[in-house]
């Protein structure tokens, strides 16, 4: 049998340039060097994703957490302190009928327990400008002996008191702070302020419809009518409000409890109102 | 600084004593001198700048065997190959065609089979050690080794004597 054999590779000779160089790689470098951390580019696309991920699906969350719990600032309620001093002054019993105002948290739609007050009241409320009012209510406070702010202070709002609060300072906004518009008194259950995440709203068109307690349709069956449809009021932050006044469509609400649903394009109910009126 | 130990050897011991393998298997991969050339340098390299831990000298040669491998299987997917009518006679190795060595018979086969035929033959690797180092299975080594002996018979002129 023919041997056969592969000396010339096995003793293949290297040429020394190149062990002299190999050789000098040792002197050449001051030690052996880690690696420095190097973060790949899919890793790195990786991770961004998730956080592009992890953002978008807490955005909703951010909405309800706006929707559920919208911070009140400390001018507000003052504003809203000073106001029921005023009241207080007036009539006390009403006051504390002010204060049981404070709304109920029902499921996590936003619902709202607006009770009825007396239209002048209402003329009071709105034609009273809440910063002036609590610059001049100062004075008023020191004068009336009658008031107990030990009584009224605790019942003021928390900074954390759902935005339902606003309900008097958008019919602010809805009755100009002028003389004029003073001798439209608002009727009972009007100027009902919805708000929702403005991804509900859509494209900006809200109707509205309300229930009577036996979940009767008021008014116009057709809810696209224009009888139905709530004006937009204004976008804070990601949260839209909007109005709607029965009144101004001719619906006089008889004492009882209502319900408002506002509505977007799609039929959707995107907000809540329970109105109690008296 | 103190000097970095490779199974208590030195770097220019381990350059000094494995030259010839790692020199042959880039030879033998890349089949050009200046391409073998710069892998040779890269292998030896990273063995200086990773300083693994070896449990032997076969450890650290398999290691080295490997590494070689890598950097020139690297070294062909970047570069191309390519012909240069200027320096192709000078670059490409040539071993002579005596009649009993197989060398030159090597080069002629394709590189999957010239590498485990290689390591069979002429660094004395078993097949399991073989398969541990290409890191595939012992089957697949086995077939390339019978392979590349049905190919090495052709080309050096197929039948045996006797």
């Amino acid at each position: 049998m023919r041997k056969v054999n592969f000396n010339s590779l096995k003793n293949l000779q290297i040429p020394d340039a190149w062990t002299k160089k190999a050789i000098a790689i040792s002197g050449n470098n001051e030690g052996p060097k880690k690696t420095p951390f190097v973060i790949s580019r899919k890793v790195l696309s990786l991770v961004a994703c998730l956080v592009v991920v992890c953002l978008v699906s807490s955005i909703p969350l951010i909405f309800k957490i706006n929707n559920d719990i919208l911070p009140v600032s400390t001018e507000n309620s003052e504003n809203i302190s000073v106001t029921v001093s005023r009241e207080d002054d007036n009539n006390p019993a009403k006051t504390e009928k002010e204060h049981k105002e404070k709304p109920t948290k029902e499921d996590t739609e936003n619902h709202v327990v607006i009770e009825k007050t007396e239209p002048s009241e209402l003329v009071e409320e709105t034609n009273t400008p809440s910063i002036n009012s609590s610059v001049d209510a100062k004075p008023e406070e020191s004068k009336t002996p009658t008031q107990k702010p030990s009584e009224t202070v605790p019942e003021e709002p928390d900074a954390t008191e759902p935005v339902e609060d606003f309900g008097p300072s958008g019919d602010n906004v809805i009755n100009p702070d002028s003389p004029e518009d003073s001798s439209d008194t608002p009727k009972p259950g009007d100027c009902v302020v919805g708000f929702s995440p403005s991804f509900l709203v859509g494209d900006g068109k809200i109707y509205c419809r309300i229930y009577d307690k036996d979940d009767n349709i008021l008014g116009n069956q057709n809810l696209f009518s224009d009888e139905h449809r709530a004006s937009f009021y204004s976008g804070f932050g990601s949260v839209y409000y909007y109005i709607y006044s029965p009144s101004k469509v001719g619906l006089n609400l008889e004492p009882g409890k209502y319900r408002y649903v506002f509505y977007n394009e799609h039929t959707v109910p995107i907000c809540n109102v329970t109105v109690v009126v008296e | 600084m103190d000097k970095v130990q490779f199974v208590g050897m030195s770097f220019e011991q381990v350059v000094d004593k494995y030259k010839n393998t790692v020199g042959a298997v880039c030879v033998m991969r890349l089949n050009n001198r200046y391409d073998a050339d710069d892998c040779f340098q890269n292998t030896f390299f990273k063995l200086y700048k990773k300083s693994p831990d070896f449990n032997d000298e076969e450890h650290l040669k398999a290691w080295l065997i490997r590494v070689a491998i890598n950097e020139c299987k690297t070294f062909m997917r970047k570069n191309r190959p390519y012909i240069s009518l200027d320096d192709s006679s000078t670059a490409v190795i040539s071993f002579p065609q005596e009649k009993c060595d197989m060398s030159w018979a090597l080069f002629e086969l394709d590189a999957k089979y010239r590498e485990v035929v290689y390591l069979y033959y002429c660094e004395n690797y078993k097949v399991n050690e073989i398969a541990q180092i290409l890191k595939k299975s012992q089957n697949t080594v086995k077939t390339l080794l019978r392979r590349g002996r049905e190919k090495l018979k052709v080309l050096y002129g197929g039948v045996d004597d006797e």
